[in-house]
């Protein structure tokens, strides 16, 4: 029963929390932020296990949080609303080759994230050769060339 | 779904009102974050300004002094300040709630209790004390709270008024 509580409510903590950090904090990852997920996954861990460090305990955590995700999953495939709350919706930020600067600022991103995506996945040179840009539930720029 | 969005060209599901709303709950969520931060600076979950507490009244054969917040199964500390005047015969005798010592698990007693006996609903703890000092002698409980939520509690003397602590545990 603790064990089950205790992987609850960390699934739920780090859920809201990394929800409310934004898509920005982990679409793209640098070395820092890898660094600081192994250091949340280091903290987590002794909160997660208590002080029973016996196979059992590490059995019913791994299945809570397993059938937690399954759950959350399955939800989100039969309500779309709860889907687009919890992973966000996909935001257009540039069109035609023009940025929309209010929503990269809003989304924490900047012209140089997007040429980046664009070189990166595209081969491409100038803004003005990108017909979209979007911020993708995940993070993640995607690039359409014109 | 036929009745997916469009941007231009693009056959995209993006929800402007939904984003923004996205936007504000995440500004409010970092305020929540900083004000968490500040309340564990002054205290809040244990450690702190605001969790310092004392029972008893000063002119008072005996004072408290613990921590008002802890955490679940980390140790705190439970300090009693004996007064010369509660001190008989280089004895004192103090007592702390059987229900409190059920709800945690009680560690080391500095200094060692001459000893201890057990009542029904309470448990005595005595030691010896040297008469010759000016101030206060002191004891300390070292305690690791068992279960989560409020934890009440009296601790006294023998024959004195029972002095209320109220601990909140975080989980």
């Amino acid at each position: 029963m603790d064990a089950v509580l205790r992987g609850l409510s960390v699934y739920v903590f780090l859920l809201i929390v990394f929800r409310i950090s934004g898509k920005r904090s982990l679409g793209q990852v640098t070395n820092f932020d890898f660094v600081l997920l192994l250091i949340i996954a280091e903290t987590t861990q002794q909160a997660l296990l208590g002080d029973d460090f016996s196979i059992t305990n590490s059995f019913i955590l791994i299945v809570t949080l397993m059938l937690v995700d399954i759950a959350l999953s399955l939800l989100k495939q039969r309500l779309p609303r709860l889907d687009r709350l919890l992973e966000g919706t996909p935001l257009v930020v540039v069109e035609d080759g023009r940025p929309i600067q209010a929503y990269l600022r809003r989304a924490r991103i900047d012209e140089e994230d997007i040429l980046t995506a664009a070189r990166g996945t595209q081969g491409l040179e100038r803004m003005e050769q990108i017909k979209y840009a979007v911020l993708e539930r995940n993070g993640d720029i995607t690039i359409i060339p014109r | 779904m036929s009745d997916r969005g469009r941007v231009g060209d693009l056959e995209i599901d993006q929800d402007l009102v939904q984003q923004r709303r996205d936007w504000r709950v995440q500004r409010i969520g970092w305020a929540v974050m900083g004000l968490i931060l500040l309340a564990a600076c002054l205290g809040l979950f244990g450690h702190g300004p605001l969790s310092r507490a004392t029972a008893g009244d000063g002119g008072g054969p005996l004072q408290a002094e613990y921590e008002r917040f802890c955490r679940l199964q980390t140790a705190t500390t439970l300090r009693l300040r004996i007064q010369p005047a509660a001190v008989r015969d280089g004895r004192a005798r103090l007592w702390l709630d059987r229900d409190y010592l059920n709800a945690v698990s009680l560690g080391a007693v500095v200094p060692e209790p001459e000893r201890v006996e057990v009542g029904s609903d309470r448990i005595i703890y005595e030691f010896a004390v040297d008469e010759r000092g000016e101030g206060p002698a002191v004891v300390s409980f070292e305690l690791e709270p068992q279960r989560p939520g409020l934890l009440r509690g009296g601790a006294g003397l023998e024959d004195g008024p029972s002095i209320p602590l109220r601990m909140w545990v975080h989980p």
